[in-house]
């Protein structure tokens, strides 16, 4: 490939990045409120159940969605959205609730549950998926797109209910703000105040459920959890304060919705195709996290780093004073109980 | 149903991939990293797809490297995260295997053309075509590609676990502990972690990226199920895989369907079953116990509430309160049948037109409940100092369970010497003949 | 019910309370009545369910067998005058909340939760603030704090709650000497106001010093009553001294009979 070649290919990727986020086109807009508002809402739920521990649960709940759609799509033999998504609902509720109920019964652990819930229900995903693919006849094309996501063509009438849907969560979570704070915050004290802490649960894993089913047509069942807990680390490492970090979170992951669809339909593989929508947004959310990760002030790698090592200086400095100033005898006593490789 | 030779390599194959994962994988779900497999399981998928873009073959050993350093950068971003970003373990495990994922599925775009590697076999796994593509390792014998793969990896793990099934039931169980006896648990510990992501890597190509969360995961939580030792654990786990293995084959092969997929469902109802029927811990089993328990305590209360009948009408207890009496039950319930059935056929009770009575058998054993009941209300009484209203209820309770001949002396209370002969509301303790075998009511 | 259960001077009535937590029992046949207006300590050996008393009464675990009533009445018609006070590890210190908002979590039973907070309530949690001295603290994330003041935080959030009855566990848990003399002033103002306070305390020398009223505990019920008629060196030692084997055998069959028992 010729160096010239090279320049009219990226001066073409620019130009189409530029004029798809100027959003001229209507399609265009149409997908950017699709995905964007799916984003805003998957930041602001993905916060709760990260504050609430209970991030890997919305993976089980993500990936149980997936033999759900292939259920309903069974059962009804249709390619009607709306059935299709409730049975995703179902399942992801379902599997959350065996994960509740299996909590604590067994010797078997909450991680360990958590995991075979996410690969069995895989599995029979596919099973469900490859003997749809089997079947004669039916519009069976776009199935497997749940898996991945097809962002780049959603309809008018989907980009709409996903924003509903998304303007009706953050209503929710905003009306609901202060018991959802004292609930995710102190369960033990919001039950004690008579509060129904189980209600309050299940409204936030409903959340999670409706995230997932919403985001399932464009972004895929792998990687809708991505868009839930990468906004929430992201806003938490700039700010100390809950409404703070639901707001910025939601801004993360709407602007990197939009940003990474974009980016993925102006961004063109050597077989000329576009970039899968679904990981190129997890990819843009990523980028900002990690960035934000290293470098924010007060929770970032780089100053916890920093910090550690001057403490450790300090305390370096400190003892060598200390030494300096006690006797030989208190040497040997200090560096028995304060022997550095006793303490990793 | 005949099986072909492909069909035969394929089963092989899947065996091979599914043992070491779940040897491996039972170790992670008793140390609580079954997550950190899970993870692993999704970020190998950029090195191997890195390692494919680079040397543009399918080289397992290439892809093996590639696969490794994003395995082991995972747990690196990790920790990192969480020990210097304060991020929750789960949410940084979470943030970084997502993205690793995606990395991959993006990068799988750039892998050259004409190089079968689509994300449906990343997915799926490509188990069904293991008999196509043969190599011949040993002269003379040839083997598909995978199989040569994965037989050295399995053959590595088991060995490992085996050789070091002492040291690693000791870090899994005690980590400081062994830290103070001189073992190295880190070591240890990467070691094991790095023969997990060599046997996910290995199994990759076979059974599928999401898959292998399934095998690695699923037979070690049920093998916990199902027992509590570990070295049962781990030969149950692995033993678990491989009929995974073989039965969601052969169910494949007949239904014309994912291999792959039908691994995971069989190892998926293996789970199912044991949650439900284990021994141990099953839920179903445990209900059982309880009804099983409900009829023996309903039995018991019928017994002794005859017997303090009899005790009323034959004027040997002059009438005192007693809540106990009059506890014969109205309703019929399963309950009720079955314990008054199981009386009967132990010929403990008769029936006579409506009325019910007492066999001379079923009187010994009426009286030895009735003995408990009044030895625990004179315990209750003397030792815990209860007052006279709260003796009834936790000695009821407590009949059914505890003998009270066995536990008294223990905190100083003399049954059989100077006996007490009288409750605390001074009802007579039935004696009970010691010469004779006591009747098991 | 009991007659003294009807009895309004009676803070707290409880009856016959048995708990277990995975057929351990933990508390076994309770019995016992705190007058109001006392502080009182609730002592006993770890593991003798002092934590499990209050969070049992409050309803916050299911119970074996047992009634509990505050100022003769049921929990739930007298929640909004019960407070609480966790242990400080029950909470995840790093959750992105101020000092000020934990503080008006307090208000969150009475104000209605959906609701704005009020001038009222603001003006309560600053009071509050004050009283525990982090009034400068308000705006701090609770993670910034150290130990005793995080202690502080939420004995200023039970304050907020302007209940009668309060229940405390652990609060003078791993506290400096000054947040322990600032708690100390705390509930003596609170006994001058008429509250009642129900403390999960360690410190036996201290006993005498901060509370006039003290419940024994080891699994059962050893004594309770004024400090000085129960603090005894006799009790002292029933309450520390080993713990009834048979009484683990009870539970258990107790807990078993429950699980049997028809749903």
């Amino acid at each position: 490939m010729s160096a010239d070649r090279q320049n009219d290919a990226d001066a073409c990727m620019w130009d189409e990045l530029i004029s798809l986020l100027s959003m001229k086109d209507a399609t265009t807009r149409t997908v950017m409120l699709g995905v964007g508002s799916l984003g805003v809402a998957c930041g602001i739920v993905g916060c709760l159940t990260v504050l609430r521990r209970r991030a890997l649960m919305a993976d089980a709940v993500a990936h149980a969605a997936l033999p759900g759609v292939c259920v309903s799509y069974l059962l009804l033999g249709e390619r009607e959205l709306g059935a299709l998504l409730l049975g995703a609902m179902i399942f992801g509720l379902i599997a959350s609730g065996l994960i509740a109920a299996m909590r604590g019964r067994t010797t078997v652990k909450d991680d360990a549950i958590i995991a075979v819930v996410i690969g069995v229900s895989f599995a029979v995903g596919i099973v469900l998926l490859k003997s749809i693919q089997n079947t004669p006849g039916g519009n069976k094309s776009g199935l497997d797109g749940f898996i991945f996501g097809k962002a780049a063509s959603m309809a008018r009438a989907e980009a709409l209910t996903v924003a509903a849907v998304s303007a009706a969560l953050l209503v929710l979570v905003f009306s609901q703000f202060k018991v959802i704070r004292l609930v995710t915050f102190d369960p033990a004290f919001a039950k004690a105040l008579g509060l129904r802490v189980r209600l309050i649960d299940l409204l936030i894993i409903s959340m999670v459920c409706v995230c997932t089913v919403v985001g399932l047509p464009a972004v895929g069942a792998l990687m809708i959890v991505a868009l839930m807990i990468i906004p929430a680390v992201t806003a938490r490492s700039w700010t100390d304060r809950l409404s703070t970090m639901l707001v910025l979170a939601g801004a993360v992951g709407g602007i990197g919705a939009v940003g990474g669809t974009a980016l993925s339909a102006s961004v063109r593989t050597p077989d000329g195709s576009s970039l899968p929508v679904g990981p190129t947004i997890v990819l843009t959310i990523a980028a900002v996290c990690i960035v934000s990760l290293i470098v924010s002030p007060r929770r970032g790698v780089l100053a916890g780093w920093l910090r550690q090592r001057r403490a450790r200086r300090e305390m370096m400095a400190e003892r060598v004073s200390e030494r300096a100033r006690a006797g030989p005898l208190a040497v040997t006593t200090a560096q028995e109980t304060n022997d550095p490789g006793a303490r990793p | 149903m005949s099986i072909t030779a492909a069909e035969w390599w394929m089963i092989v194959t899947a065996v091979l991939a599914c043992v070491p994962c779940a040897l491996l994988g039972a170790l992670l779900v008793l140390r609580r990293m079954a997550l950190l497999g899970d993870a692993i399981s999704h970020a190998v998928l950029p090195g191997i797809v890195g390692a494919f873009i680079l040397s543009a073959t399918r080289n397992p050993y290439a892809m093996l490297a590639g696969a490794m350093v994003t395995g082991l950068l995972t747990a690196w971003f990790t920790s990192l995260f969480s020990r210097y970003g304060r991020v929750s373990e789960d949410a940084s495990l979470g943030v970084v295997f997502t993205t690793m994922f995606a990395l991959g599925v993006v990068m799988l775009r750039f892998v050259p053309r004409g190089v079968d590697m689509d994300p449906s076999c990343v997915l799926y796994g490509l188990l069904e075509f293991t008999g196509l593509r043969m190599v011949e390792p040993v002269a003379g014998l040839r083997v598909p590609e995978a199989a040569a793969l994965l037989a050295p990896v399995a053959v590595v793990a088991v060995l490992f676990v085996t050789v070091f099934f002492r040291r690693i039931r000791l870090i899994s169980f005690d980590p400081a502990l062994a830290r103070s006896l001189g073992i190295s648990v880190g070591l240890l510990s990467a070691a094991l972690l790095t023969l997990t992501a060599a046997s996910v890597v290995a199994s990759f190509q076979a059974v599928g990226s999401i898959l292998v969360v399934a095998m690695l995961v699923t037979p070690g939580a049920t093998a916990q199920l199902l027992t509590t030792r570990l070295w049962t654990m781990l030969v149950l786990s692995c033993v678990l895989a491989i009929t995974a293995a073989v039965g969601g084959c052969l169910i494949a092969i007949h239904v014309d369907s994912s291999a792959a997929g039908w691994i995971g469902v069989f190892s998926g109802v293996q789970f199912a079953l044991a949650a439900i029927f284990s021994p141990g811990q099953g839920l179903l089993l445990k209900r059982l116990r309880a009804l099983a328990l409900r009829v023996r305590i309903e039995r018991e209360d019928l017994l002794a509430t005859m017997y303090r009948r009899e005790e009323l009408r034959t004027g040997q207890r002059v009438d005192l309160p007693d809540t106990s009496v009059d506890r014969m039950p109205k309703r019929r319930s399963l309950i009720t049948v079955l314990a008054r059935r199981s009386l009967r056929r132990g010929k403990l009770l008769l029936s006579r037109g409506k009325e019910v009575e007492l066999t001379s058998a079923g009187r010994a054993a009426a009286a030895e409940l009735v003995r408990r009941h009044r030895l625990w209300e004179r315990f209750l009484s003397d030792n815990l100092a209860l007052p006279l209203d709260h003796l009834h209820e936790p000695a009821h309770r407590l009949e059914h369970f505890a003998d009270p001949e066995r536990l008294a002396p223990v905190e100083g209370m003399d049954v059989n010497g100077a006996q007490p002969h009288v409750d605390p509301h001074g009802r007579p303790i039935p004696r009970v003949e010691r010469d004779q075998p006591r009747p098991n009511p | 019910m009991s007659p003294a259960a009807l009895d309004t001077n009676v803070a707290v009535e409880i009856h016959d309370l048995t708990v277990a937590y995975d057929r351990k029992p933990v508390l076994w046949d309770v019995d016992l009545s705190i007058p109001s207006g006392v502080l009182c300590a609730v002592i006993g050996p770890n593991g003798a369910g002092k934590s499990t008393l209050i969070k049992a009464a409050l309803g916050l675990l299911s119970v074996l067998s047992g009634r509990v009533w505050f100022f003769g009445e049921e929990l739930n018609a007298v929640r909004r005058r019960l407070g609480y006070v966790p242990q400080r590890e029950s909470v995840d210190w790093d959750f992105p909340v101020s000092v000020r908002d934990v503080v008006m979590m307090g208000r969150a039973g009475v104000t209605g939760v959906f609701g704005r907070s009020r001038p009222k309530d603001v003006e309560v949690v600053e009071q509050s603030l004050r009283q525990v001295g982090l009034s400068e603290f308000g705006d701090r994330q609770i993670g910034q704090l150290s130990g005793g003041q995080q202690q502080r935080v939420f004995l200023a959030r039970a304050l907020a709650q302007e209940a009668d009855l309060y229940f405390m566990d652990e609060p003078f848990a791993g506290v400096d000497a000054s947040t322990e003399r600032a708690i100390v002033d705390v509930l003596k103002a609170l006994r001058e106001r008429g509250k009642t306070v129900v403390a999960v305390h360690h410190d036996l020398q201290t006993v005498p010093e901060y509370f006039d009223h003290a419940v024994l505990l080891n699994t059962r019920l050893i004594a309770s009553g004024p400090v000085n008629e129960v603090f005894t060196r006799e009790n002292l030692q029933r309450t520390y001294g080993p713990r009834l084997t048979v009484l683990e055998e009870a539970g258990e069959a107790m807990a078993r009979a429950r699980e049997a028992r028809p749903s």
